[in-house]
């Protein structure tokens, strides 16, 4: 069970928080524009690395505010949460 | 037309037994566990930015929205003002005064972008108190109640029994407010009944 | 009723004032207050406890603690039994029963323990070997070895017991009330931190309890009880006895388990038979002790050998001494301590010490004290069939060859191969391990959590650095923590002895038959896993410690091979001829020993298993008798019988009344959301596939809600208020889902937008009016609202008062007849209902169910997002592409132009015309063009939705069919068990096609 520092409530157990999978990933400007495989690129794949990694998560049963997290995906350490449109640690991967 | 006869609570039909509705205060109890009533609950949102936004909740209701979060403004009388979000507050009032201060807020923010609605009957709300409160609560919650950490003036909406709720901490007794959605209310009142079986826990209806 | 035979008359804490009464194997025996089972059966003399798992020898007690491979007992009888408990763990109390597991037909005389004799049929990898071919004897083989091999039997009637879990929080949570456990508990205790200290005896002290150690001058355990003393005062430190910390897991999250009530028996107190507690814990200390390990050598499972630790542990802590001549067989110094101890109560002691003679205090204590040191010997084996009545002794020198055997005789053998700390939490935590040379054993190396060990659990086994190393970490942590109290001086153990030996690394003792250890070398006695077993797996290449783990099952019984692991990889790294730091360990899971299912399904049992959800006229339909059905985890109505009518019945009744006349459904359940601010029209143009801007106040909109991947996600109608407020719904399902869609879109990707959203689901009941009478019937409950069909067309909304209450209602259908839609708040739910049913009673008004609106929906062919929809449907597949803005961009649209979702054999909305009118197909039946004899056949869609409908005399079907749309009136088939549906692909519009009804 992970402990999640929510930006504004602190840390608070997992069961509070939904996941939103990989962070900063943009929606397409013009989506029109885009051929089958660059929208199935978007839509579908992800970068799933086996380390650090940025995703999403909610706090549903808390603020109800989006934020990400950088979260090692073998250790689930928790290096960092920051709000929405902020850069990361690492920046905007 | 406010016949008080026309409207039922969400706990009205929940059977609490004579003896106990006899012992009104239940103050021979390590816990307490009471139905209160109808309140007003107006959701605020507005942006933190937004001065006026602040200024104009003030006047009304005179209490400022919090920017500090998860506490509570006002309290333990009414009204008071429940941070639930950066850009949300829970408005709780008497239930009488619920009208007046709903038109007030609404005429007030007329052509601004602040959303003010009234979710009265969206939540039962129930209040837990005494010494074992605090234990009965964390069967079913993973927030840290200790005092330390979680005090009166403390607000959050966590999961309670796997049941999203609004708690609040009124007082130091310790005495908790549930709001919990209006569906969820008998479930979540049988499971505190239950949890609290092991310290003799009472139910009052005020 | 047996006297106890082998009990001292005094010592030991245990309160002889208050005996206790237990059956074991039906015999009656007599025990005391503080003892476990064990302890109280060895006081009886029982020597045999029970069968081993594949050969089924007989065994005894083996240890005192929770490493016990052995004693297992089957606890209580019928619906309270619980197999394979510990007896070395089993408080006793009055009227316990126990009976042993895995014997028949008894314990004493075992007619499975003729396969020993019958030489080696379970060699490793035996169950992959022997039973693999012919499969179809499986059943047989399966039968078979589940009476031969086996453990206890699990109850078959429901746990009548109550169980509760709990959540807590604290800054140090030491686990481990021994010396350096409690030295720690009171350094952080007085430093204000909040301190939980656990541990699994049913009081702290950890070894001390069965040592005679000293403390401060005095008895050890004056220290501690001192100790408890003061850390009960402290407000902070919460003492958790008879709590197993089972389970570390991210982030320190800590699970334990407490076991309430389990010392008292079988009893209905209110409190919970155990406790489960989840423990967010800021920093561990780690004081779990250490485990003995045994030796290795022939017929080294018989009753009667046991650790030496433990058999000090039943002489001193219980007051057990179930022996005359006892011998010690040991590579290490800690077995003279028990030497001394039975010396002490005046037995026979010898001691076999593998190691070189050597001058030091021990030995020369113990040969003070009348021991028979024999050095530079092993023990080669046991003698007795039923018990140990002797040992052989050889000569054992460094060259590991044997001697001359000669013979001693005893009826204990107390072995003692140095010291396993106790690192499966450790472990468990992410933290890595290392070989330690110097103390031989695996010791914590690298933590991966905020995790700190102290005292053996680290390999300090020494009783003045455990205390030191205890009140050391205790205060740094606690300091480190901010938390800085003060505190009284450190206690001090003056029993350290010098010139100390250290331990010598042999544990495997040859046979002269065996000279590598043979098939009655037990290394894990739970699991009947012998050095034979090892070195066999070996030969056949399984010889990687997980590989060794799985073939021979070593380590994969209930006790998780805490007595068996380091002795197995260290006869495999003898094997292989490597160290043992190089062949590795299994990883240690959770739990630390085994947990019973109620403890951790806790609360969420019965009606606690999952919420349930009533909508505000839920008493009301409960008393009209409705049968409710869950819909998610809300409580429905399903369908009203009157008198003596069945579903069907009642759903026909239901329907023909809604069309007739007029029906009334309890439609609270739709989620419902208020939409705010000046970009709400453009917000709902982007989530949509339909546009919004043009929709005038007081109008309302079907919506259609797709997904990025162009599939159906919701759907549902939302109504303009003012320029910058809609009400929007949703279906009952989708009501969270899609409140979390928008507020993720407006969070994640457009927070420019300024938009607002706010659930209010709940503060609405909605009552929805059906059928040709309901305007009529409305306009009885309302004044200020004019019904009129010009004033209040389809699709608007019109806010007033309904039965005196305030409303908002709007001219919607979901039937395809004349139907309102009144949402009023939820506390007047019951009133303005019942202001209907009253009204409307000359209009013999019909409450209807779930049951009777999905005839009535299906019967016009409208669609339920979740039924004709399963996340692989587009608009065009139901036929709603033209609902699709070509003006505007929208979540999902893109996916509609992709090369797979253009494809003209998807499966499309359509109705199935049943050849038989009165066949209503089963949903979820496959659909064919043409039938073959047998399966597979050619399926080119399924049905969606499936009834009879009382107004058309006929039966209506939905289904998603290939191409669907383009095959209207050809012959499809649905192959069933009992023969074939034929059925017309048709219109999935069934009833008033033409849509006349709508205004009444
Ligand atoms: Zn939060």
């Amino acid at each position: 069970m992970l402990l999640i520092d929510c930006p504004w409530c602190g840390p608070r157990d997992e069961c509070e928080f939904s996941y939103g999978g990989e962070a900063h990933i943009k929606r397409p400007e013009n989506p029109d524009k885009l051929s089958d495989a660059e929208w199935a690129d978007y839509l579908f794949m992800r970068t799933n690395p086996k380390g650090r990694f940025p995703e999403r998560w909610v706090h549903t049963h808390g603020c109800n505010r989006w934020f990400n997290a950088v979260r090692d995906t073998v250790t689930h350490d928790i290096s960092a949460t920051y709000g929405m449109g902020e850069d990361g640690p690492e920046g905007r991967s | 037309m406010d016949n008080g006869y026309m409207r039922q609570g969400p706990l009205d039909y929940i059977p609490i037994s004579a003896e106990l509705e006899a012992d009104q205060g239940g103050n021979d109890a390590t816990v307490v566990l009471e139905d209160r009533g109808f309140r007003g609950q107006i959701v605020l949102q507005g942006k933190a930015s937004d001065a006026e936004f602040f200024d104009a909740v003030s006047d009304i209701t005179g209490l400022r929205p919090s920017k500090e979060t998860n506490v509570v403004t006002g309290g333990p009388g009414f009204p008071r003002l429940l941070w639930l979000g950066p850009e949300e507050w829970l408005l709780v009032t008497e239930d009488e005064e619920s009208g007046r201060i709903m038109l007030g807020l609404t005429n007030s923010f007329k052509g601004r972008h602040v959303q003010v609605v009234d979710n009265s009957d969206a939540y039962a709300i129930v209040g837990v108190r005494g010494a074992s409160a605090r234990d009965i609560l964390a069967k079913g919650c993973t927030l840290d109640l200790h005092e330390r950490v979680f005090r009166s003036g403390s607000s959050t909406r966590t999961l309670l029994g796997q049941v999203q709720v609004i708690l609040h901490q009124v007082t130091d007794d310790p005495d908790y407010e549930i709001h919990v959605h209006r569906s969820f209310a008998e479930f979540l009142w049988e499971w505190l009944v239950d949890a609290g079986q092991e310290y003799g826990l009472k139910t009052v209806r005020p | 009723m047996k006297r106890q035979r082998y009990r001292m008359p005094d010592g030991g804490r245990i309160d002889r004032s208050q005996p206790l009464h237990f059956t074991f194997n039906d015999r009656s025996y007599q025990g005391y207050v503080g003892d476990t089972l064990a302890s109280a059966l060895l006081a009886n003399g029982v020597a045999i406890i029970g069968r081993s798992f594949k050969y089924h020898r007989p065994r005894g007690v083996f240890s005192a603690g929770a490493e016990e491979p052995n004693a297992l007992v089957q606890l209580e009888q019928g619906s309270h039994t619980q197999p394979n408990l510990r007896a070395t763990q089993i408080e006793l109390y009055s009227g316990l029963k126990a009976e042993s597991i895995n014997c028949w037909p008894s314990v004493d005389f075992d007619l499975w323990s003729l396969i020993g004799l019958f030489g080696r049929i379970f060699p490793a990898g035996f169950y992959y070997k022997t039973f693999m071919t012919p499969n179809l004897l499986w059943p047989i083989y399966e039968r078979i070895i589940r009476q031969a091999a086996g453990l206890g039997r699990a109850p078959s009637d429901p746990d009548p017991d109550r169980y509760e879990n709990i959540n807590t929080h604290c800054d140090i949570l030491i686990i481990g009330g021994g010396p350096s456990g409690l030295s720690a508990a009171l350094k952080a205790g007085q430093s204000g931190a909040r301190v939980i200290l656990a541990d699994e005896q049913n009081e702290f002290g950890g070894a001390l309890l069965g040592s005679d150690d000293e403390v401060d001058g005095g008895p050890a355990l004056d220290w501690v009880e001192k100790t408890v003393g003061e850390l009960e005062e402290m407000a902070e430190v919460r003492l958790l006895p008879r709590t197993t910390i089972f389970g570390y897991y991210n982030h320190n999250f800590l699970t334990a388990v407490e076991r309430v009530t389990d010392h008292l028996g079988v009893s209905d107190d209110p409190l919970p038979r155990q406790r489960s507690w989840r423990i967010r814990a800021r920093q561990v200390i780690l004081a779990s002790g250490a485990i003995e390990r045994p030796m290795v050598f022939e017929n080294n499972d018989r009753p009667g050998v046991m650790l030496a630790s433990a058999a000090s542990t039943y002489a001193n802590r219980y007051g057990v001494c179930f022996a005359k001549r006892v011998v010690v067989f040991t590579n290490n110094d800690e077995a003279y301590r028990t030497a001394l101890i039975f010396k002490k109560f005046g037995i026979h002691v010898s001691l076999v010490d593998v190691r070189p003679e050597f001058n030091g205090d021990w030995p020369r204590k113990a040969t003070a004290a009348g021991v028979e040191i024999i050095f530079n010997s092993a023990v080669t084996g046991t003698r007795g069939r039923r018990k140990v009545k002797g040992v052989n002794i050889s000569a054992f020198g460094m060259d590991g060859n044997l001697g001359e055997t000669r013979h001693l005789s005893c009826d204990l053998l107390a072995v003692s191969g140095g010291w396993n700390p106790t690192v499966h939490l450790y472990s468990q935590s992410g933290g890595t391990l290392t070989y330690d040379k110097q103390r031989m054993c695996l010791i914590p190396e690298k933590a991966g959590q905020a995790v700190n060990v102290v005292g053996a659990a680290k390999g300090t086994f020494e009783l003045e650095r455990c205390l030191k190393e205890g009140a050391r970490e205790g205060a740094r942590v606690a300091k480190n923590l901010d938390f800085v109290g003060s505190g009284s001086v450190r206690s001090k153990s003056k029993t350290v002895l010098e010139n100390e030996q250290p331990l010598q690394p042999k544990w495997l003792i040859p046979s002269r038959k065996h000279p590598e250890g043979g098939p009655s070398h037990f290394v894990d006695l739970q699991t009947d896993v012998t050095v034979a077993d090892i070195a066999l797996a070996a030969r056949e290449g399984y010889d990687s410690v997980e590989h060794l783990k799985r073939y021979t099952t070593l380590g994969m019984g209930t006790d998780q091979g805490k007595t068996a692991n380091i002795n197995g990889i260290s006869i495999l790294s003898g094997i292989r001829g490597e160290e043992l730091p190089s062949v590795g360990h299994t990883t240690f899971r959770p739990p630390y020993t085994p947990v019973t299912f109620g403890a951790l399904a806790g609360r969420q049992v019965g009606q606690f298993l999952d919420p349930l959800r009533r909508t505000p006229i839920h008493h009301w339909h409960t008393r009209a008798g409705a049968v409710f059905e869950n819909v998610g985890q809300w409580k429905r109505p399903w369908y009203y019988p009157v008198l003596d009518e069945d579903m069907n019945d009642a759903v026909v009744r239901e329907c023909r009344s809604a069309r007739k006349s007029i029906g009334i459904l309890d439609a609270s359940t739709l989620g419902k959301i208020e939409i705010k601010g000046p970009d709400a029209a453009d917000f709902l143009n982007l989530i949509y596939v339909n546009s919004w801007n043009n929709l005038e106040v007081g109008r309302c909109r079907y919506g259609l809600m797709l997904g990025e991947d162009g599939m159906v996600m919701d759907d549902g109608v939302t109504s303009r208020m003012a320029e910058d407020r809609f009400f929007m719904t949703t279906t009952t399902g989708g009501a969270a889902r899609v409140y979390s869609w928008l507020e993720e879109w407006l969070q994640t990707e457009w927070p420019e937008m300024e938009v607002y959203l706010t659930s209010v689901t709940e503060n609405w009941a909605t009552i929805t009016l059906v059928g040709p009478n309901s305007r009529k019937l409305l306009g009885e409950l309302t004044d200020d609202i004019n019904l009129d069909l010009k004033s209040f067309p389809f699709m608007t909304w019109r806010e007033g008062k309904v039965a005196g209450v305030p409303a908002r209602v709007f001219r919607v259908s979901f039937t395809g007849d004349l139907s309102f839609e009144i949402n009023i708040p939820a506390r007047y739910a019951i009133s303005v209902w019942t202001a209907c049913m009253t009204a409307g009673e000359k209009y013999a008004i019909t409450p209807f169910g779930t049951e009777a609106m999905h005839v009535l929906r299906a019967e016009k062919g409208y669609i339920v997002v979740g039924q004709e929809t399963d996340g692989t449907v587009t608009p065009g597949d139901l036929g709603m592409e033209r609902m699709l803005s070509k003006k505007k961009d929208f979540i999902g649209r893109r996916s509609l132009a992709r090369v797979e979702t253009l494809r003209s054999d998807r499966k499309q909305l359509v109705g199935l015309d049943t050849e038989d009118p009165s066949t209503v197909i089963p949903i979820g039946s496959q659909i064919v063009a043409t039938t073959k004899k047998r399966p597979p056949m050619d399926m080119i869609g399924y049905v969606t939705s499936s009834y009879y409908s009382p107004n058309l005399k006929r039966s209506v079907a939905l289904a998603l069919v290939k191409s669907g749309r383009n095959r209207h009136g050809e012959r499809v088939y649905l192959p069933m068990e009992n023969g074939t549906i034929s059925a017309l692909i048709c219109n999935p519009v069934f009833f008033d096609p033409e849509g006349e009804r709508l205004n009444g």
